[in-house]
């Protein structure tokens, strides 16, 4: 069942064929879109003022520890967001590349 | 045509029939003037035109007439000037030549190709030809077999710009055979042909990546509307929820069963049809993107005589780069641009900022928390990270922040279990290398200092593992706290995986994963601000670098890795990051200059690592020893290296290729193996042919590269080479790059020849290109920096690619000479180098 489970994002989208660097560079960027697209959805959900609180936040320190601190606060479904977030990057990206040169 | 003594007043013979010609082509367009004028008076009197008028109707006339006789006389005049043509060839030659009708090759070769390249003869070029034509022509047909490349035949056509017409026009003047004739026409006919394949291939790719903007379009729209509710309502539902289980706990103290709030909130709920539908659609539009980029490459792969597993894999990195990139992660990234409104664009910005600002293992360890918080899902990020072992923990710490329901696990019980099996390996492995060396000490084989260093050596190394067993355990307690059970222990075990055991594999959910790897000790506390920064930067051979080339690689990686933040940087990793390559390599004893034997012999695949104390460790591949060279405390060198060194050029590469393997199928299995561990070095073996001793190729190549040597052979032994092609599908053939190199080196040795006093080169190689661009813009460029602005513009031009700029993946942008390197990589894989060689 883990195994199953196990299947992961890394061998499912065949980045571990590439070197190391490369693996390093793909996971980055594929990491920064669910970054990018979670904090969109944060900021759909934050008022106004927890938007400024977290604006301050970010300028005096941008550690990402202390950002989803402060938003796990905030949010109390955030890790559902991330959650979805990643799968679906996940699902998406097996889909369509599953489907590429079959 | 004769061969033989030519009277000298022959020389000029076709000369003055051309002049003839033209000459008598001017008498008659004065004819025709006059004519032309006799019947525009005649006209103009029959219309009733005035004598002015007339008049102005022929000056009309008389302009265009006038512009054709002028042409003319160019034509005269250029002809003329052939007999102006700066002589090339020496008295004594063409003496030689008028007296015994003896030419040297060279001559002939000059003449030859001038003639392809169309340029004129002088006039004792032209009495040579003229006694030498048959010979002259077969050393062109000669020529014009070699080229049977496709791309060449087409680059040459186009150079030539001659329609078929033209040719059949011209066949008189253009003095060539029939064949010759025939072939051209052919070669024409092909360069349409595959002209017209091209306009539509390009025509399908705009169709379909118009597809797929418009589908992406329609699909953000529709999103958009969705995701803003479902977002919306289940806040609200969660504050609901929150609130209702309270009060329910309140009201039922008494009970043993706890009233759950049961409603939950549905994607499907808010997401409508018609996002489905767009999303297909997209999805759909975005495959076919795919499919087409696949089938391009496939069949480029394919005519470069890929096939079978070779093929298979290197479509497979494409899959897993090329094509990745385009459908998902930029594509994704476009959908997020347009989702940032007016009034977010403040605080994205600072967002992003921060992002950028992270060093890289920051930004891998996030990556690893959203991924891992995901993991209950089933997402796993696989051994990837693995390089990041302890600041992926750190990471999850504040991933597990975001996990509800806060089931503590019991992920440390299981270190020792997991533990044990890695450490019988550890135990039996130190003690066969500590037999050994009992017993070569014992046959005097090692001297006794070097036998207690040694001992020292294993000794440190057990009580370095026994510390990071206590810490690790402290470690895991403390990240896996939080983390739901079983699944986040095996995202765990996957972020705890080495790279290097990655491939193929999945964790052993079983035994638990494997932590034989780890070499670091968390850190009490473990926040990211206190935690080593890495755990292995490495920097490989595997392009044919010598020891500078590497290092100046393992530098690259480390500023990537760390950014701006060096404030908890080891001092060895501030040292690495701060000294020139140079310097560096003669301080480990890599490159002793002015040494006949003056540079290490760097094996393929021999490596250089950081680990994450600031360990610097070189590994001989041809060895399989590994030593420390520098320790992470400070910035001494520890202990320098002891191989072979050589007496190539400074850049001291040998290729992987031992005695041994050069057994025909024992190379097969190399080559095999490489294939499938793509995270390996690919070589450059060619099956057909028994490889020769790799120094001496090298050793020529150094030469070659002193000389100014003409490196065509090379080029096209390489391109011949059916090896290189898998790797010219996925990079170029670790002897492409080093080649590339030496062009690297010999043009900045020509646009900076006093780098080694002034240092000019030395300033700006580390800056980026943009600047030096805005410099320009400015006029404020100086004059030693303008060749080398020309220089990147040209490489901008050649190779179609721009240097790298910062980005939310890569913050750190391209510098001078990394551009410089990568373009003429890029370069020579188009086949264009000869145009950016200086």
């Amino acid at each position: 069942m883990f195994n199953e489970i196990n299947k992961n994002i890394v061998t499912t989208l065949g980045i571990n064929t590439l070197p190391i660097e490369k693996q390093k560079e793909a996971m980055e960027r594929l990491g920064a879109i669910v970054y990018q697209e979670v904090m969109l959805r944060v900021l759909n959900i934050l008022t106004e003022e927890d938007k400024d609180e977290f604006e301050k936040l970010i300028e005096k320190d941008p550690n990402p520890e202390t950002m989803f601190d402060f938003l796990s606060q905030k949010i109390p479904n955030l890790s559902e967001i991330v959650k979805e977030e990643a799968e679906k990057l996940r699902g998406e990206s097996t889909e369509i590349m599953e489907e590429i040169g079959k | 045509m004769k061969e033989g003594k030519i009277p000298k007043s022959e020389k000029t013979k076709g000369m003055e029939e051309s002049i003839a010609k033209v000459e008598s082509q001017i008498v008659e367009l004065n004819n025709k003037k006059e004519k032309e004028r006799a019947q525009i008076i005649e006209k103009g009197k029959n219309l009733g035109f005035s004598d002015e008028e007339i008049n102005k109707l022929l000056t009309g006339e008389q302009l265009e007439l006038d512009s054709k006789l002028i042409q003319s006389q160019e034509e005269i005049n250029n002809k003329d000037k052939t007999e102006t043509i700066e002589e090339n060839i020496s008295d004594e030659e063409y003496k030689e030549f008028i007296d015994n009708n003896n030419i040297s090759d060279n001559i002939l070769n000059d003449i030859v190709d001038k003639i392809k390249n169309g340029k004129q003869l002088s006039s004792r070029e032209l009495a040579i030809h003229a006694a030498n034509t048959s010979n002259i022509e077969e050393k062109i047909k000669e020529s014009d077999k070699k080229i049977q490349d496709n791309e060449k035949v087409e680059s040459a056509t186009e150079k030539i710009h001659i329609t078929n017409d033209e040719i059949e026009n011209n066949k008189d003047q253009i003095n060539v055979s029939d064949d010759m004739l025939r072939e051209g026409k052919e070669g024409n006919e092909k360069t349409d042909r595959e002209q017209n394949e091209k306009e539509l291939e390009q025509e399908h790719r705009s169709h379909v990546e118009k597809k797929v903007e418009e589908s992406r379009e329609e699909y953000t729209k529709e999103y958009k509307k969705c995701q803003s509710e479902m977002d919306r309502q289940k806040l609200i539902d969660k504050t609901r929820a929150a609130t209702f289980n309270i009060l329910a706990g309140v009201k039922n103290i008494f009970s043993k069963n706890k009233i759950e709030y049961q409603k939950s909130i549905k994607p499907e709920d808010y997401f409508t049809d018609k996002v489905k539908e767009t999303q297909k659609e997209y999805n759909r539009a975005r495959i076919e993107m795919g499919n087409l980029m696949f089938a391009e490459k496939k069949a480029e792969l394919e005519k470069s005589g890929l096939s079978g597993k070779e093929l298979e894999t290197a479509l497979a990195k494409y899959k897993a780069t090329e094509i990745l990139t385009k459908t998902i992660v930029e594509e994704r990234q476009k959908i997020i641009d347009s989702k940032i409104t007016n009034e977010k664009q403040a605080i994205w910005k600072k967002l992003l900022d921060g992002y950028r600002k992270m060093p890289r293992w920051q930004r891998v360890a996030l990556s690893t928390a959203l991924f891992t918080v995901a993991a209950g899902t089933g997402i796993a990020t696989g051994g990837v990270f693995a390089g990041y072992g302890l600041a992926s923990m750190a990471a999850m710490k504040f991933g597990t922040s975001m996990m509800m329901g806060g089931i503590v696990g019991n992920a440390t019980k299981g270190i020792d279990l997991v533990m044990k099996k890695a450490d019988l390996k550890f135990n039996e492995e130190q003690d066969n290398t500590k037999k050994e060396l009992k017993e070569k000490f014992s046959k005097s084989e090692v001297d006794q200092e070097e036998y207690e260093k040694e001992i020292g050596r294993l000794e440190l190394m057990e009580k370095k593992r026994a510390r990071n067993r206590t810490l690790l355990k402290a470690g895991v307690g403390i990240a896996i706290a939080g983390i739901a059970g079983h699944y986040a222990y095996d995202a765990m075990g996957n972020g705890l995986h080495h790279v290097d055991s990655l491939q193929g594999s999945s964790v052993d959910t079983v035994n638990g994963p494997d932590i034989n790897h780890i070499q670091h000790s968390p850190v009490a506390g473990l926040t990211t601000e206190h935690i080593p920064q890495h755990i292995s930067i490495e920097a490989t051979a595997d392009h044919g670098q010598g020891s500078i080339s590497m290092i100046h690689e393992l530098q690259h990686n480390l500023k990537i890795e760390y950014g701006n933040n060096l404030e908890n940087a080891p001092e060895s990793v501030r040292h690495i990051i701060d000294t020139n390559p140079e310097q560096l390599s003669q301080e480990f004893g890599m490159y002793k200059p002015g040494q006949d034997a003056e540079s290490a012999m760097i094996i393929s695949g021999s490596s250089l690592t950081m680990d994450g104390h600031g360990n610097l460790i070189y590994h001989d591949q041809g060895t399989g020893n590994s030593i420390t060279l520098m320790e992470g405390s400070d910035s001494n060198v520890d202990h320098m290296y002891g191989g072979k060194m050589s007496n190539t050029d400074h850049s001291g590469v040998e290729n992987n290729i031992t005695d041994e393997q050069k057994v025909p199928e024992q190379i097969d299995s190399i080559r095999e193996e490489q294939i499938d561990t793509s995270d390996k070095p690919i070589y450059s073996i060619n099956l057909d042919q028994k490889p020769e001793p790799v120094d001496s190729d090298i050793g020529e190549m150094a030469e070659e590269n002193n000389n100014n040597f003409d490196n065509s052979n090379q080029e096209k032994s390489v391109i011949g080479n059916e090896n290189t092609e898998i790797e010219k599908s996925v990079g170029l053939s670790e002897e492409s790059i080093h080649h590339v190199h030496l062009i690297y080196e010999k043009n900045m040795n020509h646009l900076f020849p006093e780098n080694d006093f002034n240092h000019e080169w030395d300033n700006v190689k580390d800056k980026i290109p943009g600047t030096l661009f805005k410099i320009e813009d400015e006029g404020g460029l100086n004059d030693t920096y303008k060749p080398l602005v020309s220089y990147l513009h040209k490489l901008q031009e050649i190779t179609n690619i721009r240097p790298r700029e910062s980005t939310i993946f890569d913050p750190i942008p391209e510098t001078n000479e990394e551009y410089i390197e990568r373009a003429l990589q890029k370069a020579q894989e188009m086949g264009q180098l000869d145009k950016v060689k200086l």
